[in-house]
C-alpha cells in the first residue's frame, strides 16, 4: 500500500475529436484524479482524429480508452463513466490516503 | 469474369484471385459490399481473407487493408510467406497496410459507454494511405470477448459495415462458427450479400477442407460443398472445370505404344484425350501396360507424367529396362516426369491439387495413375470417384490422354471396378489370368472403347525382352488355345508342313513310274503292229490282188489277233474287250 501511493499515476486518455463520450470521460477522469490522487498524477490526452498513428501504436479500437501506464502493469479502461467507476477501474487508493500523507509531510 | 455474366446480373463483383472460388461464385465477392467468411478454428478463414487482400494488391491493382484482431504483424507476415506472399514487400510498396488490434494482451476493463471510433479512424487513415479498394477484418468477433457490452458492439459493427460500404471498398470479414450454421455472434445478420462457410473435418485421420457459399444475394452461385486446400501457392478451391461436360473431343488417334494392341482397335489406336482404364488382379501386367503407353508417347516426342503410388522410380525403371523399355532415357530427354508418392501422405484434395498443378506445369500429353485404387486408403469410394471425376475433367480439358490402373481383387467379378469409375472411362482394357491345363497365362481384352470398333477377342499377351507382345489368336477344335496348348498346336502344324514335300515327292515318283510302264506297253504294241503290217504287205505283193479269200482270212486273223492281244494286256483293257 505504501509503495503504491508513492508512485505517480501516469494516465493516457485516447479520445476522438470532442465527441460527447470523450468529453464526459475526460471530465470524470479529471475529477477522479483530483479527488483520489491529487498532485500525483499526470494525464496525457491523445486525440486520435488528429494523431491517427498514435492509435495504431497502442492498438486502440474503442473510444474513449484510458490506459494506466503507471503504476504497472499496464491496464486499459474502456468507455466513459462516472468518477467513482473510474477510481475503481484504475485502482486508486482509498479516499484520503494520499491527501493525508500530503498534509502530514507538510 | 465473362461479359455475359456481367450483363446477366446487376451485381458487380471483385475477383478474389482465389483459384476456384471466383469460378463457383461466378466472379468473386460482391464489389463494394461486405462479405462474411466463417468457420471453426483453423478452417482457413484468415487465409481466405489474406489471399483476398494480397491477390488484390498483386494481381488486380487494388490495394488493401488487412485489419487483424488475432495475430501480430510478424506472425501474419511469416504465415503469408509460407503460402507465397511477401506482405512486408507489399507494405513497403504501399500496396497493403496491416493493422492490428491485439487488445487481449493487456488487462482491459469495460467501465462505460464507448464507440469504435478508434477502429473507424484507423481504418480511414489506412485506406487513405494506400488508396485501398479492399479491406479484410479478421476476426472482428474477438472484440466480443474483450468488451462486454454486446449491444454497443453490435450497433458499432453494423455502423462499421455501413461505413465501409459508403467508402466503396470491397470487404471480407471473418467470423467464428457458433452453433449450427451461424457465427458465434450472428455477424451474418449484418452481412446481407455474401456468406461463405469453411469447414475443416477429419475423416480416417485425414483432414479435408470444404467451402460452401451459404448465401449470395442477387447472383447465381454453386451451393455445393467444394473441397479446398491451403498450400505453398495459397488458397485453392477445387476447380470444377466442366460443370457442363463441354470438353473438346479430339479425332486424332494415338498409338497405345504396343503395336499388337493398336491392332485390336479398328481405328488403329485410341483417341487423344481419352481416358483408359486398365484393370486386373495382381501380377497381370497393369504397370507394364502403363509403361508401354508411356514409352509410346515418349517415342512420339510427347511428354508423359507418371504418378506411381506403389513403385519407386528406380524400381520401375529397372523393371522396365528388363523388358526393353528405357524409361530412364525418356526421363533424361525431359519427356517423362515420374512422381512416386504414398497415397496416405495427403488427403485426396491435396493429391488432386498437386496433380493438377503438376499437369499445368509440365503440360504432358499423357498421364498415368498407377494404381488409382490406392486412393481408397485415403478416402471413401464416393470421395475417390468425385476426385477422379474432377481429375479426368481437368485432363480432358487439356486434351491429355490418361491411363488409370485398377487393382481388382482376385475372385471378385473383374467387371466391377472398386471405384466404379467405368462411366468416366472411354477405353477399358481388362487383364486377366487364364488358368488352363495347369498353367497361368495373361489375357487382355477390350471391354469397351467409346467411339471405335474394337476386337472382341481375348488375346494372350506375353512380356518379352522386347516388351509386350500379343499372340495371334489360335482357334483349335477345343476353342481358343493359349499357353503351351497353343504352342503345341503350332508345333504340330509346323511338323505337318515339314512332312508335306516328302509326301509330294513320293506321289510324283509313283506317277512317273506309272507313266513309264504305260509307254513301255505302247511301244510293245507298236512293234507288234509293224510286224503284222509287213507280213500283210508282203503277202499282197506275192499273191494276186483279187484273191479275196486270202484277204478275208487275213482279216479274220487280224480280228482274232486283237482279241488275243487284248487278253494279254491289262485288266482294264480286258474288261473293255469283253464288252
Amino acid at each position: 500500500m505504501t509503495s503504491r501511493v508513492k508512485k505517480d499515476w501516469q494516465l493516457r486518455l485516447y479520445i476522438a475529436d470532442e465527441s460527447g463520450l470523450s468529453r464526459v470521460a475526460l471530465q470524470s477522469l479529471k475529477e477522479a484524479c483530483e479527488k483520489y490522487v491529487q498532485g500525483h498524477y499526470q494525464i496525457e490526452v491523445v486525440d486520435i482524429e488528429k494523431q491517427p498513428d498514435r492509435a495504431n501504436d497502442d492498438d486502440i479500437i474503442a473510444i474513449p480508452t484510458l490506459v494506466r501506464l503507471e503504476p504497472g502493469p499496464k491496464r486499459r479502461v474502456v468507455g466513459a463513466t462516472d468518477v467513482e467507476s473510474f477510481a475503481v477501474a484504475l485502482g486508486f487508493p482509498p479516499l484520503g490516503a494520499i491527501g493525508t500523507r500530503e498534509r502530514e509531510s507538510a | 469474369m465473362k461479359k455475359g455474366q456481367e450483363n446477366r446480373t446487376d451485381l458487380p463483383k471483385a475477383a478474389t484471385g482465389i483459384k476456384g472460388f471466383d469460378q463457383i461464385s461466378e466472379g468473386g465477392v460482391p464489389r463494394g459490399r461486405t462479405s462474411l467468411v466463417f468457420g471453426g478454428a483453423g478452417c482457413g478463414k484468415t487465409m481466405f481473407a489474406m489471399n483476398f487482400v494480397a491477390n488484390g494488391a498483386t494481381t488486380f491493382n487494388e490495394p488493401g487493408v488487412f485489419f487483424t484482431f488475432e495475430e501480430n504483424r510478424e506472425k501474419l507476415i511469416a504465415n503469408m510467406r509460407s503460402v507465397g506472399f511477401d506482405l512486408a514487400e507489399l507494405e513497403a510498396k504501399k500496396k497493403v497496410v496491416i493493422c492490428h488490434a491485439l487488445i487481449g494482451s493487456e488487462e482491459t476493463t469495460q467501465a462505460g459507454a464507448f464507440t469504435l471510433d478508434g477502429l473507424f479512424i484507423r481504418m480511414r487513415s489506412a485506406i487513405q494511405k494506400v488508396k485501398a479498394r479492399r479491406v479484410a477484418l479478421d476476426t472482428i468477433e474477438t472484440l466480443f470477448s474483450q468488451l462486454k457490452d454486446e449491444n454497443t458492439l453490435r450497433r458499432e459493427i453494423k455502423r462499421l459495415f455501413e461505413w465501409l460500404e459508403e467508402q466503396g471498398v470491397t470487404a471480407v470479414v471473418t467470423g467464428e462458427r457458433g452453433e449450427g450454421m451461424s457465427t458465434r455472434h450472428n455477424l451474418e445478420e449484418y452481412v446481407a450479400d455474401c456468406v461463405v462457410f469453411l469447414d475443416h473435418r477429419v475423416q480416417n485421420q485425414i483432414s479435408t477442407r470444404r467451402l460452401r457459399i451459404v448465401k449470395y444475394r442477387g447472383t447465381e452461385h454453386q451451393t455445393d460443398e467444394f473441397p479446398f486446400v491451403i498450400d505453398r501457392n495459397g488458397f485453392w478451391v477445387m476447380p470444377v472445370t466442366s460443370l457442363d461436360l463441354s470438353h473438346p473431343a479430339s479425332k486424332e488417334i494415338v498409338s497405345t505404344g504396343v503395336k499388337d494392341l493398336d491392332e485390336m482397335f479398328a481405328a488403329g489406336g485410341i483417341y487423344r484425350g481419352s481416358s483408359i482404364l486398365v484393370s486386373g488382379t495382381a501380377g497381370t501386367g497393369k504397370t507394364t501396360i502403363a509403361a508401354s503407353f508411356v514409352g509410346g508417347a515418349c517415342a512420339r516426342g510427347e511428354r508423359a507424367l507418371f504418378f506411381a503410388f506403389e513403385e519407386s522410380k528406380d524400381q520401375l525403371f529397372r523393371n522396365m529396362a528388363g523388358i526393353g523399355m528405357r524409361l530412364d532415357r525418356c526421363e533424361q530427354k525431359g519427356l517423362l516426369r515420374y512422381c512416386a508418392v504414398r497415397p496416405t501422405v495427403n488427403g485426396l484434395e491435396a493429391h488432386l491439387v498437386k496433380m493438377q498443378r503438376m499437369i499445368d506445369e509440365f503440360d504432358p500429353k499423357f498421364l498415368v495413375l498407377d494404381p488409382m485404387t490406392n486412393f481408397l486408403s485415403v478416402g471413401t469410394t464416393d470421395d475417390v470417384k468425385a476426385m477422379l471425376l474432377r481429375l479426368i475433367d481437368h485432363l480432358k480439358q487439356r486434351q491429355v490422354t490418361s491411363l488409370f490402373t485398377s487393382l481388382t481383387e482376385g475372385g471378385s467379378p473383374v467387371e466391377k471396378t472398386d471405384i466404379g469409375v467405368s462411366s468416366l472411362i472411354d477405353t477399358w482394357l481388362l487383364l486377366r489370368d487364364i488358368e488352363f491345363r495347369g498353367e497361368r497365362n495373361r489375357g487382355i481384352y477390350v471391354l469397351k472403347s467409346r467411339g471405335t470398333a474394337h476386337s472382341n477377342q481375348i488375346r494372350e499377351f506375353v512380356i518379352t525382352k522386347q516388351g509386350i507382345q500379343l499372340q495371334d489368336v489360335y482357334v483349335g477344335p477345343e476353342g481358343v488355345l493359349i499357353g503351351s496348348a497353343r504352342a503345341r498346336r503350332i508345333r504340330e502344324e509346323q511338323e505337318r508342313q515339314q512332312r508335306e514335300p516328302e509326301v509330294r515327292r513320293r506321289r510324283e515318283r509313283l506317277l512317273a513310274q506309272k507313266l513309264r510302264a504305260m509307254e513301255n506297253q505302247i511301244s510293245l504294241l507298236r512293234a507288234g503292229f509293224e510286224v503284222d503290217e509287213d507280213t500283210l504287205r508282203e503277202r499282197a505283193s506275192n499273191e494276186d490282188n483279187d484273191n479275196l479269200e486270202l484277204l478275208n482270212r487275213a482279216e479274220v486273223d487280224y480280228r482274232q489277233s486283237i482279241v488275243r492281244g487284248s487278253n494279254n494286256r491289262s485288266t482294264r483293257t480286258k474288261k473293255r474287250g469283253a464288252k
